[in-house]
């Protein structure tokens, strides 16, 4: 040791000398610090390196110094205690050296943490000790970031597993400790540290009709390769008591490491509440169009019953007639043809209503907007009759063809006829008209519901196509949600025509390009 | 009272009023059709016996408003509605107003004739009963004041004793005048002439206190 010759110290020939100095430069060198202390705690020798652990200085200044000065009260006291347990060799240090861990003044006003290994001075007659020590701040901060990313790995309710680059599982956090307890995991499979999760992805890979497996072994080696930045996966994992999905997503370690971050997050909730919102959508799909086939019905039940109760009757005339001495073939065969009739007249009626309840998506084709148009009339005509509503209809007289779904844009016009009856009957307006206007823009086309009701509430009016908005029991506002949807769907556009007498919608279509396929 | 009864109808559907017409002429019915409410009421002679089939739902003037300007109008034709489907409060309105019966769309002509044939039965009871009303007033009429008192006496169940002791005056003289009341009301028995004034109002008796 630079400075000082060990007592006792080895004695021979120059080569040994030699050895000994550079034995004294190495130990200089080391990042490790070499120390003699007596058993007060004052510093006897101190290498290079000692010296720039404990803050720098000369050597010689250190040299007689305690540790005091540069510790707090408590630490010093138990520095002093080590030293004087490895002096006297009491304890466990004549066999192991005592450590303890001090923080001395570092850089920049931190602290660094300090690591004594301590033995008896070989002849240092219980009051020397020999002592190295070492910097392990990096160390246990390496070790508190650990802590720490464990803690934050658990606390996330995701199930997550860290891989290294070749997929072995090398942390996992409590939420997926917990799943594998959940699902009667065996304890070494409870961590599942050690397993190669691309491997055990394959291995099920055989039960897998989805390939569920092997897309997420895919993923994940494609993850782990570098080829992509994320892999996510959803997919259900139902046990006997609930309906469960996850995601599971896949994301890079970080370069240096390689290896990949799998979580796999229950979305049960997500999923249920889509499910629900879609379920809520078909049937607010689906109650629209019933409330106003509900509406329709009644007047459709009666238009139905004309004609059957024509039929029944000519029917039975028939009957009477054929039995007739002399038969009068002309007249009964005229009444069997009155009968034909009447049957034609219902079959319209349900044919009618059939295709406009017929649930399903059906393609987009080209169509002409008014014969659109005269089908909705159609099928709201007994309505209107009965409420003594005029229906004029102002279409053009060239075809405006449009591509859509025919039944989807009847279903807007009847929301919206339907609608205006309704107005007009709530009001009792004197004057009972609705005009339907086709007019031919640019690229569009404009169609134009006007009714002389009372026009509509200037406060409703923001809220008139939201879902749950309606001024009336029958439900009637849900139809405008339902038909701005459609409309939508199709490329166009629905509005109300602000400051109009009576309620003016308009909505437009675009036409359809006769180059276009069909 | 002779003549025959007609079945008038009231339906603006042309296919529901030809197939009704027809049915009920092969049927053997004298039928007058309406397509408008305002053409019926216009064309109807309520003397004549029959029954009315109204469609109950039309635009404009609807079936329960035709039944009820006619009963305005003192005709008290038995009206059938015909609906699609009738219903509670408006069947309630049309039974209290005195419609003899619903049929609901479509129906049988088996089934229409059964309820015609009630619905003319009823009309021919109505009017045999006016008849006879307006016989037993017109007879009533030539009874003299005190023969009157003795007949409501006797149609209030009073014995002859009673009777006498009520208008001071002899059991005997009760017996007379009971005599001629019921020559002068052609009443076969005291049963029969309690009839004829329970049928018609104003003849009744004032109770004895």
């Amino acid at each position: 040791m630079a400075g000082g010759r060990p007592e006792g110290g080895a004695s021979g020939g120059p080569g040994v000398e030699s050895h000994k100095d550079l034995f004294t430069q190495l130990c200089d060198w080391s990042p490790i610090g070499y120390a003699v202390f007596d058993i007060d705690g004052r510093l006897i020798e101190l290498n290079e390196a000692g010296v720039r652990l404990l803050g720098g200085g000369s050597r010689s200044e250190w040299v007689g110094q305690s540790l005091g000065p540069l510790l707090d009260p408590t630490q010093s006291e138990r520095v002093l205690r080590h030293l004087q347990e490895a002096c006297d060799g009491t304890g466990e240090a004549r066999e192991h050296p005592c450590i303890v861990n001090v923080f001395v003044p570092g850089e920049q006003g931190g602290s660094r943490r300090l690591q004594f290994f301590s033995r008896p001075h070989p002849t240092g007659g219980g009051r020397l000790c020999l002592t190295a020590f070492q910097d392990i701040s990096a160390e246990v901060q390496r070790r508190e970031s650990e802590r720490q990313r464990q803690a934050v790995l658990d606390a996330l309710s995701a199930q997550i597993a860290v891989l290294d680059a070749t997929g072995r599982i090398i942390a996992v956090n409590e939420a997926w400790r917990r799943f594998a307890r959940g699902n009667g995991a065996s304890s070494e499979l409870e961590s599942g540290i050690g397993l190669n999760y691309i491997d055990a992805c394959c291995d099920v890979s055989a039960e897998d009709p989805d390939r569920l497996a092997q897309r997420s072994a895919e993923g994940i080696r494609a993850v782990i390769n570098g080829d992509a930045p994320l892999f996510t996966l959803e997919y259900p994992c139902h046990s006997a008591q609930s309906q469960r999905w996850f995601l599971m997503s896949v994301t890079p370690l970080g370069r240096d490491f390689g290896g990949a971050v799998v979580a796999h997050m229950d979305i049960s909730e997500r999923v249920h509440a889509e499910q629900a919102s879609r379920r809520r959508r078909e049937e607010v799909a689906h109650a629209s169009r019933l409330s106003s086939v509900t509406v329709l019905a009644a007047s459709l039940v009666h238009e139905l019953s004309q004609p059957l109760a024509a039929a029944q009757l000519y029917s039975e005339a028939a009957a009477t007639l054929g039995r007739q001495e002399p038969l009068d073939n002309a007249h009964l065969l005229s009444v069997v043809g009155d009968m034909r009739g009447q049957v034609d007249r219902a079959t319209r009626i349900v044919d009618q209503l059939r295709r406009f309840m017929r649930r399903g998506e059906i393609k987009k084709e080209p169509s002409r907007l008014e014969e659109r148009v005269l089908e909705a009339a159609a099928l709201v005509a007994p309505l209107a009759r009965r409420k003594r509503v005029r229906l004029k209809l102002d279409l053009s007289s060239e075809p405006v063809i449009v591509r859509v779904n025919p039944l989807q844009i009847e279903q807007v016009l009847v929301n919206l006829l339907c609608n205006a009856i309704e107005a007009i009957e709530l009001a009792d307006s004197p004057v009972r008209n609705i005009r339907v206007e086709l007019e031919r823009l640019a690229e569009q086309v404009r169609v134009t519901v006007a009714d002389t009701g009372p026009g509509l509430d200037p406060e409703w009016l923001p809220r008139i196509f939201e879902v749950w908005e309606t001024r009336k029991e029958s439900g009637m506002g849900m139809g405008l949600a339902i038909s701005r949807t459609i409309v939508e769907a199709h490329g166009g556009r629905i509005w109300v025509e602000p400051g109009a007498n009576g309620a003016v919608l308009h909505f437009t279509l675009p036409l359809h390009d006769e180059g276009d396929p069909a | 009272m002779n003549q025959s009864p007609v079945v008038v109808l009231l339906d603006d559907d042309p296919g529901v009023r030809r197939s009704l017409s027809l049915a009920l002429s092969l049927a053997g019915y004298q039928v007058e059709a309406y397509a408008t409410a305002e053409d019926l009421l216009r064309g109807l002679d309520p003397s004549q016996p029959g029954c009315l089939v109204l469609d109950l739902r039309m635009p404009g003037m609807d079936g329960l408003e035709v039944q009820q300007a006619l009963g305005d109008r003192g005709c008290s034709l038995p009206v059938i509605f015909m609906s699609a489907y009738g219903d509670i409060p408006t069947t309630v309105r049309a039974l209290k107003a005195g419609a003899v019966d619903f049929l609901e769309k479509p129906f049988s002509t088996e089934s229409l004739i059964t309820r015609i044939e009630e619905a003319i039965a009823i009309d021919r009871r109505q009017r045999a009963q006016k008849v006879l009303r307006q016989t037993i007033i017109e007879r009533a009429g030539h009874l003299t004041g005190r023969e009157t008192e003795v007949m409501q006496l006797v149609t209030a169940g009073l014995s002859n004793k009673d009777i006498a002791r009520q208008l001071e005056i002899s059991p005997r003289t009760v017996e007379k005048y009971r005599a001629r009341v019921m020559e002068k009301m052609h009443a076969d028995s005291i049963a029969d002439l309690c009839q004829m004034v329970a049928t018609s109002p104003g003849l009744g008796a004032r109770h004895p206190e």
